[in-house]
């Protein structure tokens, strides 16, 4: 790269320059910051970050799903930047103080709650935060709602021995919390405008999906939208009617409630979700597809609509890793990634 | 592990190559019943950026990995019983891959090689 002036990369407490001509990786390799990497020319991703502030280089996104240059990733073997960036190693965001501000009953296991949004937080629909309690207790909690909203919308399912959900279903409104985040993936890409969108959201899995149904919906997404809302029983599809009722206002979005027991509950289909997931991927147009919610009935949709044709960067998914397993003794450590 | 080996990397199309590759290379790793079974339990995003990474080497792309080693990477595997067969299986899935990108024999026999000098690492000889 010709002339130029060097810029500054921060990057936690330290604050690197980055000489013309040089890539990320080479000056964090001169500062001696480590950093995983392999081919050095922009194909194995090894050397990932994330950009929270500054511009990425087009080079140094080829090849990274659109939904990750979306959220500012880049690759540091082939990021000559042409202005100072803020960097930070995928998913690790700030820790935040957050206070509860609302809570309401969606249903009878499913609370809505509003958190007040932190000063310096910023974050894509459909991502999640790590919540944390005082003592240290975390768990992640997907964001239903869209930055600018008054409050940090949670839906979270109250597990009578849950440590986090069921304390949270009785903490007093007042109370001080941490939020280190955001993290994950399953957001809206404009790149997406065109296509068609296949969101399918397992018990609370739903909460993200109606975060990024809006989001799209803004940026006036011109493609179908079509929403699976799924459940074991017809009861626990607590966000139905709200959604059948956008769909109503919005031509291009359909909406789909399946559980195995569906009670009775009007409108809801019965049956196994895999058959309906399958249906509605192999429809006229390849989809993008976005998978959140109970984590073994994610990884088996994700293997199976991979396995199926879907390529692995037209499908985002978020496991709710620890919501449905057995008993850990002690405090789970977050999930990865 | 082999030098990089820049003239069969770029024969084979390069990072492009690598990117059109891993889908379908890694979706016949998990429909084949033969080796699957170490793939379970590890993440799909994850494990995609490794088969990545195994690619760019085999196709003697450019490789300085810093990584885990091919012997600390599979040891574990090796504990869980793979051995030369399971090994054959990839090598034969990687080929196949690159036939049905249009790859040409002779450079699909230069990968395999490449693939064929970590055998005693991956397999802890
Ligand atoms: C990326 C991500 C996003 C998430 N987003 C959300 C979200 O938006 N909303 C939400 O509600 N959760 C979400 N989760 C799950 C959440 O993080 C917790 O795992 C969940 O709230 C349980 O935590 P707990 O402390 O209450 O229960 P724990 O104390 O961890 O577990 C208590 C007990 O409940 C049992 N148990 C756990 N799940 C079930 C179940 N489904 N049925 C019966 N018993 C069960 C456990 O085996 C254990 O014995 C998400 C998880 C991840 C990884
Ligand atoms: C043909 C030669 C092979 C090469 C060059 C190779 C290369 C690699 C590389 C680069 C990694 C990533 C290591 C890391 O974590 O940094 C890896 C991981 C892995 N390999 Fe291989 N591999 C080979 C053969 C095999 C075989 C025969 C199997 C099994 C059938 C296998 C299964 C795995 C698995 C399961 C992992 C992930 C391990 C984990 O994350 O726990 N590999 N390999």
């Amino acid at each position: 790269m010709p002339g130029g002036r060097p810029v500054a990369l921060t990057f936690g407490d330290r604050v690197l320059d980055c000489q013309p001509g040089e890539t990320v990786l080479e000056a964090f390799e001169r500062h001696g910051v480590a950093l995983s990497s392999s081919c050095r020319s922009g194909t194995c991703q090894s050397c990932m970050l994330q950009a929270v502030k500054g511009s990425v280089p087009a080079a140094a996104a080829v090849g990274l799903k659109p939904a990750w240059r979306e959220l500012g990733y880049l690759l540091a073997c082939t990021c000559r930047p042409s202005g100072d960036l803020v960097l930070q190693r995928v998913g690790q965001g700030l820790e935040l103080p957050t206070c509860l501000l609302e809570r309401t009953w969606l249903s009878e296991e499913v609370i809505r709650l509003g958190l007040e949004p932190p000063g310096d937080f910023s974050f894509r629909a459909g991502q999640f935060v790590n919540l944390i309690r005082d003592d240290g207790l975390s768990r992640p909690y997907s964001l239903a709602g869209l930055p600018g909203d008054d409050s940090l919308e949670l839906h979270v399912r109250i597990l009578p021995d849950g440590a986090m959900s069921s304390w949270l279903a009785d903490a007093p409104l007042g109370t001080q919390l941490r939020l280190r985040g955001p993290s994950g993936d399953c957001v809206y890409a404009c790149d997406d405008r065109e296509h068609r969108l296949l969101l399918v959201g397992i018990g609370t899995g739903i909460a993200p999906l109606v975060g990024v149904t809006r989001d799209a919906l803004r940026q006036d997404h011109a493609g179908p939208i079509q929403i699976v809302h799924a459940a074991v029983r017809g009861t626990q599809l607590y966000l139905l009617e709200p959604l059948q009722q956008l769909a109503r206002q919005h031509p291009n979005v359909s909406v789909f409630g399946i559980a195995l027991h569906p009670e009775g509950v009007p409108g809801v289909l019965e049956g196994e979700l895999q058959g309906l997931v399958a249906r509605l991927a192999g429809g006229a147009s390849d989809p993008r597809v976005l998978l959140c919610g109970d984590a073994p009935m994610v990884n088996a949709l994700r293997r199976q609509l991979f396995l199926s044709g879907v390529s692995l960067g037209r499908i985002g998914a978020d496991a709710f890793v620890g919501s449905a397993q057995a008993p850990s003794p002690g405090l789970r450590p977050p999930p990865p990634g | 592990m082999s030098q990089a080996n820049t003239s069969l990397f770029e024969s084979i199309g390069g990072a492009a190559s690598v990117d059109a590759a891993v889908d379908i290379f890694y979706r016949k790793v998990l429909s084949d019943d033969r080796i699957n079974r170490f793939f379970d339990g590890v993440d799909m995003e994850r494990q995609a950026a490794k088969q990545k990474a195994f690619l760019t080497m085999v196709f003697g792309g450019p490789n300085h990995y810093t990584g885990k080693d091919m012997r600390s990477a599979h040891a574990h595997l090796v504990h869980d019983g793979l051995d030369d067969s399971h090994f054959d299986a990839v090598v034969e899935n990687l080929g196949a891959t690159l036939a049905e990108l249009g790859v040409a024999d002779e450079l699909i026999q230069q990968v395999a090689a490449i693939a064929e000098s970590t055998r005693a690492d991956v397999l802890s000889r």
